[in-house]
């Protein structure tokens, strides 16, 4: 679809459809397997591409903005629930690091159980990226104009 | 920037307490907020006279709240001191008004010029400052902005150029301005003579911090210390005020003491940070207090 192009509508429509199918996926531990981080990216890239100001309705550039921070809410939840305890207490940590007990997956994100986790480790690195105004590594469909518009 | 700030606060037990994202506070959060504070004076002027007050002011607020963040809430983490050394650096470097001995290099204060690998802040006189290494009070301090008068009356960050990108080295641009051009912000007035000189030193506008200021020459006049207001500079209130805000919020935090209690070290980082806060805010408002005409707007 040539984001660039569509109306309006269609263009709400796809931030909507692609927001629930990430949610729909999510909650369901058979198919969290479908998030890999190919299609995470893609759906950052479609959120970020309609984020553009200059390009689009203001109505879709905030809808996009508002997206592709739901989709790192999404991301970044998954990454808490797998990789930390649930025993943590919900307070402030202790000084230094967790109170106690070993730290899951604490080596290299290579040995992460969950596809999310990664994500959500690209997806910091691209914002560094972004902020620095240096190219994507993970969001190779986002230049960097475009994601600093917000 | 917004996003990074979402996740850094809703996810902060992901930061404290998974090496990975941990790694990513130094490496790619704070490396990437840094070339902003650097250059936080000169971006706001810049955007200021192009967008106006509300974008410039928000894009402050940003970058400053990001810091502020990281400072605030990762002070504890393993490895994260030197980069909060070298946050605070920065920002009392965009603090402390320049000291100018009326063009005299003598007088001029060290200007950051670039931030390297290795923890090192470049100045322009070609010194470089090693964070972390407990080079003390003295070498911290020397980090001052400097002024340059120009002929016509405008008054720039020495190097020339007007404005500087974010994240860009090597590069300085007019981070006070006079007259035209910004008429109806909050700037403060500095005085640009010696010390000990007779001179008029401001640090907020006639009704108070970072007030509108009548940016006309006249007005600069009768504010100045001499013919014309020549030795009178003004910088910007609000990356001040947003900067020190939030290296006190720092300072009366409680997590450096929970810090040394827990024995975790670096504790000579720490020290170097609380005292390099403590000296350059008692020399700012030591200076602009020690003229009678800002006392008035402090009664």
């Amino acid at each position: 679809m040539k984001m660039n192009n569509g109306k309006s509508e269609i263009q709400l429509k796809v931030l909507q459809v692609v927001l629930q199918l990430a949610n729909s996926l999510v909650v369901d531990p058979s198919c969290v397997e479908y998030l890999t981080p190919s299609i995470m990216a893609a759906m950052f890239a479609i959120a970020f591409q309609l984020c553009d100001a200059n390009a689009n309705h203001s109505t879709i550039a905030s809808t996009g903005f508002a997206t592709a921070r739901q989709l790192m809410a999404l991301i970044m939840d998954d990454a808490m629930e797998n990789l930390l305890p649930s025993s943590s207490s919900a307070g402030s940590p202790a000084i230094g690091g967790p109170a106690g007990g070993p730290r899951p997956f604490d080596a290299t994100s290579g040995a992460m159980p969950s596809q999310l986790p990664k994500c959500a480790e690209l997806f910091i690195l691209d914002l560094g990226n972004f902020i620095r105004s240096q190219p994507a590594d993970w969001l190779k469909g986002v230049p960097p104009e475009i994601s600093r518009a917000h | 920037m917004d996003l990074i700030y979402e996740a850094v606060n809703g996810w902060r037990r992901l930061f404290l307490e998974v090496t990975v994202f941990r790694s990513l506070l130094s490496q790619c959060i704070s490396s990437s907020v840094k070339p902003f504070l650097r250059s936080l004076r000169e971006d706001y002027i810049t955007t200021l006279k192009t967008t106006g007050a509300a974008s410039s002011n928000a894009q402050v607020s940003l970058v400053v709240k990001i810091a502020r963040s990281l400072l605030l809430n990762f002070l504890g983490v393993r490895g994260f001191l030197l980069e909060a050394e070298m946050l605070v650096n920065l920002m009392m470097n965009s603090i402390l008004p320049e000291k100018l001995g009326n063009g005299s290099a003598a007088a001029e204060g060290r200007q950051i010029v670039a931030i390297e690998d290795g923890n090192k802040l470049r100045y322009d006189d070609g010194s470089i400052q090693i964070i972390g290494l407990g080079t003390g009070v003295a070498a911290i301090a020397g980090g001052l902005m400097r002024l340059a008068i120009q002929a016509g009356g405008g008054i720039k960050s020495v190097g020339a150029g007007v404005g500087v990108g974010s994240g860009q080295t090597g590069q300085v641009g007019a981070a006070y301005l006079r007259g035209s051009g910004v008429a109806g912000q909050g700037f403060i007035a500095v005085s640009t003579a010696l010390p000990n000189a007779t001179s008029r030193y401001f640090i907020c506008g006639p009704n108070g911090l970072g007030d509108v200021l009548d940016t006309s020459a006249n007005s600069y006049s009768a504010l100045g210390s001499s013919s014309g207001g020549s030795d009178v500079a003004y910088i910007p209130t609000y990356p001040i005020a947003a900067c020190l805000e939030t290296v006190l919020g720092l300072f009366l935090s409680d997590r450096a003491c929970d810090i040394m209690a827990v024995g975790l070290g670096g504790d000579d980082a720490l020290r170097t940070i609380y005292t390099s806060i403590i000296n350059r805010t008692c020399t700012f408002l030591t200076e602009a207090l020690g003229v009678e005409s800002n006392v008035r707007y402090f009664l």
